[in-house]
Formats: C-alpha cells, sequence, structure tokens
C-alpha cells in the first residue's frame, strides 16, 4: 500500500519530517480534531436554583465536548468547564448524572451561586470524534 | 444552485462518500482547531498562603477557545483543566494539601488560581504502615499491637515508623497515630481503656525486638477513650509534643526512624485494642511547605466571545 495522504509542515521545517510536532497538518494524524458543531448560548439559572441545558447533537456516537461558561455574567472571565463553585455567579454541576454526553445529546446543569437570578453565557463545541 | 464542493480525505479502506466524521481524516465541511501559541506559567503555594493567582498574555484582543494542563511539583501529578472533582491532593484529616487549581480567559490574558479550601498550605506527610511499620505488644510479642487489659494483665504496645522525612529544623505543627483496629476486647463504646503516650527517645531507633527498655520521651500524653463501635476502625492518637521531643534532638535526621509507646493504666476496663503486622495504622505528620504547580495552556484562534 503507498505512502498517501496530504501534510503541510510549519515554516522552516522540512516537508520529510517525521516529527509530528513540526506539521500544521497532516493526515497522518489519526484523527486530527474536527469540529462538527459549535455555538453559544445563554441560560437563566434562578437565585440559588439550577437550570438544565440539553444541546441535541443527533450525532450516534457519543463525541468529544468542550464547554466554556462566563460564571459571572458580564465580567468577561470565561472557564473551560467551570465546575468550581466560587465566585458571585454560576457554576456548572460536576455531578455525571446531570452534566454528560450521550449519542444523541450534550446535557448539563448550571447551578446558580447566588440569591439573585443570573443570566449565563455558554459557548461549546461538539467534535467529530468519539469519546468512548 | 448551492454545491457540495470540499476536500475530504477519508481514512483507509473508508469510502469518500461517507457522512461519517469519525472516518474523515479531513474535510472542509468541518473547521479544525486553528493553534495559536503555547503560555507556561508556574505559580509557587507557599506556607502562610491560601491562594496565588498569575497570568500571561495571548494578545488575541478576543476571548479564545484555550485547554490547560498543568503538573504539581511534590508528586509529580499530571491533570488538565477542569479537575472534576476540582482538587488534587490528600484528602485526609489534616487535608492541609488539598489544592485547587483553575484557569480562564478574557480578552487579553490567561489567568490560573492555585488555592487551599483548608486554610493556608501545609506539606502532608503519610508514613505508609503497611511498608513502614514495626509493632510490638507486650501481649503477642514483635509483631503484635495492644494496648488495654485482658483479665488483670495490662498490655502495652509499641509503634515504629521508618523514613520519617522531617528535619530537626522543621516546625511540625500536627502528628496523629490512625491505629487499625484488627482485633478488641471489651464491649463496644461503653467499656474504657487508658493509656499514656510515650516517644522512643531516641534518635534513629532501631528495628523491633522487644523495645520496652528503650528510653521514653519526657513528652507524655493521657488518652481514655471507649473500646472502638467496630473491627476496621481507627483510633486517633496525637502524638505532636512527643514527635517534637526526638525531632529536636541533637542526633535526629531526616529519614530517621521514630517510635512510640502506648503504656496501660491499671484503672482501665478489661478492654483493649490491636492490630498484627502488615499493618493499615499511618501515621501523619503535618508541616511548612510549598508547593509549584507548572501550567501549559494551548491557546486557539478560534473565538468563544468578543
Amino acid at each position: 500500500m503507498g505512502d498517501w495522504g496530504v501534510k503541510v509542515s510549519k515554516d522552516g521545517k522540512d516537508i520529510s519530517s517525521t516529527t509530528p510536532e513540526d506539521f500544521v497538518f497532516s493526515t497522518k494524524n489519526d484523527t486530527n480534531v474536527k469540529i462538527v458543531i459549535k455555538n453559544s448560548g445563554t441560560v437563566t439559572v434562578a437565585g440559588s436554583g439550577y437550570t438544565d441545558v440539553t444541546i441535541t447533537h443527533s450525532l450516534n456516537f457519543i463525541p468529544v465536548t468542550m464547554l466554556y461558561i462566563e460564571k459571572v455574567p458580564s465580567s468577561g472571565l470565561w472557564f473551560l468547564g467551570g465546575f468550581q463553585a466560587d465566585g458571585a455567579g454560576v457554576y456548572v454541576d460536576d455531578d455525571t448524572s446531570t452534566t454528560y454526553v450521550d449519542a444523541t445529546y450534550f446535557k448539563f446543569r448550571v447551578y446558580n451561586n447566588t440569591s439573585s437570578q443570573k443570566v449565563a453565557s455558554y459557548y461549546y463545541f461538539i467534535f467529530g470524534d468519539s469519546a468512548s | 444552485m448551492a454545491k457540495d464542493w470540499g476536500l475530504k480525505i477519508t481514512k483507509s479502506g473508508v469510502a469518500t462518500t461517507t457522512t461519517d466524521p469519525r472516518d474523515m481524516l479531513f474535510s472542509t465541511k468541518y473547521q479544525m482547531f486553528k493553534y495559536h501559541g503555547e503560555y507556561t506559567k508556574s505559580l509557587v503555594l507557599n506556607s502562610g498562603s491560601s491562594s496565588v493567582t498569575g497570568s500571561v498574555a495571548h494578545n488575541l484582543g478576543y476571548v479564545p477557545a484555550f485547554i490547560t494542563y498543568g503538573v504539581r511539583s511534590d508528586n509529580g501529578a499530571n491533570f488538565i483543566v477542569p479537575l472534576c472533582p476540582p482538587h488534587i491532593g490528600m484528602e485526609g484529616i489534616n487535608a492541609c494539601d488539598f489544592i485547587t487549581v483553575d484557569t480562564w480567559a478574557d480578552i487579553n490574558n490567561i489567568y490560573y488560581e492555585v488555592k487551599t479550601p483548608f486554610g493556608t498550605y501545609h506539606e502532608y506527610v503519610y508514613q505508609d504502615g503497611y511498608t513502614d511499620i514495626d509493632y510490638w505488644s507486650s501481649y503477642g510479642g514483635e509483631g503484635y499491637f495492644r494496648v488495654g487489659r485482658i483479665g488483670s494483665s495490662g498490655k502495652n504496645g509499641a509503634v515504629r515508623f521508618t523514613g520519617v522525612e522531617v528535619s530537626r529544623t522543621e516546625s511540625v505543627s500536627a502528628c496523629d497515630l490512625s491505629m487499625f483496629v484488627g482485633f478488641m476486647t471489651g464491649t463496644s463504646d461503653v467499656d474504657h481503656i487508658k493509656w499514656r503516650n510515650y516517644g522512643i527517645d531516641e534518635d534513629n531507633t532501631s528495628a523491633f525486638g522487644d523495645p520496652s527498655g528503650r528510653p521514653k520521651t519526657t513528652a507524655m500524653t493521657l488518652q481514655d477513650r471507649t473500646v472502638p463501635h467496630q473491627l476496621g476502625d481507627y483510633v486517633g492518637i496525637n502524638m505532636l509534643s512527643q514527635f517534637n521531643e526526638i525531632r529536636t534532638r541533637n542526633g535526629w535526621s531526616s529519614g530517621n526512624a521514630m517510635g512510640f509507646f502506648m503504656q496501660e493504666l491499671d484503672a482501665d476496663d478489661n478492654a483493649s485494642f490491636g492490630d498484627a503486622e502488615p499493618a493499615y495504622s499511618y501515621m501523619t505528620i503535618k508541616k511548612p511547605g510549598s508547593v509549584t504547580v507548572s501550567f501549559r495552556t494551548i491557546v486557539f484562534k478560534d473565538k468563544i466571545h468578543d
């Protein structure tokens, strides 16, 4: 079988390199991370309450996902995951019964760590690669 | 009319007509993260501090997607942020080296934080009884530990830990023995066991034969407790004053062995507890220390917010 494919090396790196870090892109990397879905949203959470967010991806496999959340609304500070409950805002539940991904949905629960209603912004990526 | 255009490269043996993204090595239908740069930051959480923060500039002018990895200096534990649950370290009786880590981003910087939710940071030295321990008892001899009274006869115990990594000059603020209950006599939660706690007043006490004749520390504490509730429980013993008396001996060196006596008092009930080697008992020591957490963040050009 031939040595086929496409590869693009970094500036100053030889195309014949066998070091993966030398490449901007290579089809030899099994697999390159593909963003199938990316989107943003907001979630309204009552004071001291929680709200469940459900994103339907319908990929029929369990995909790798990433979630960013602005824990304190309008703060401009964005956390990957956002599981820590400190701060005057919201946080994402780390309980796997409420925050998980399956073959159809990406779900997460957002808790409000304050007594007043919060509207939190989030951003997520769903990749075309299996998480399990 | 919209055209189905683009470039697609599939895995070996998979038709290019596939619609399953897992089969594709590359497809212009799907974006991929665009690498912006890697950034590193090391934060040192010192004794007496409960948190430390730092940042690096990514200079993108918008909030980018990013992912952060880290490694903890004292035990080499590698992790990815976010941790779930978001902590690393011992979760024991003092929880003093229990730290949380987090990172976040804004339009200018990546931020890092290391903190402890249980007061100021201390190093937590754990002496594993299963590998580092010697037992002795006047009841079973070497290899056994027992303290209390069996019939009319008082039973004394001793325990020795090897490789105690504390220097003469370090300020130890807690030393707790957790003695595993492998056997017991008397009525649980009712009968009393009373004893005196001593240290073995030697620089590097040797392996047990019969250590009962070895010198005792001036430091002594009285203990009075009921028979443990059940087998498998642990009996806690505060040995701080005894530990510090041995640690400050002129001949003490880090890594030496340290021993303790538990001498039964005549006034207790007909009750005892004990264990046999190999032991599940352990010793924990709380002392000043620091931890360095080294972060590495990969920042992508992909925007998640303005």
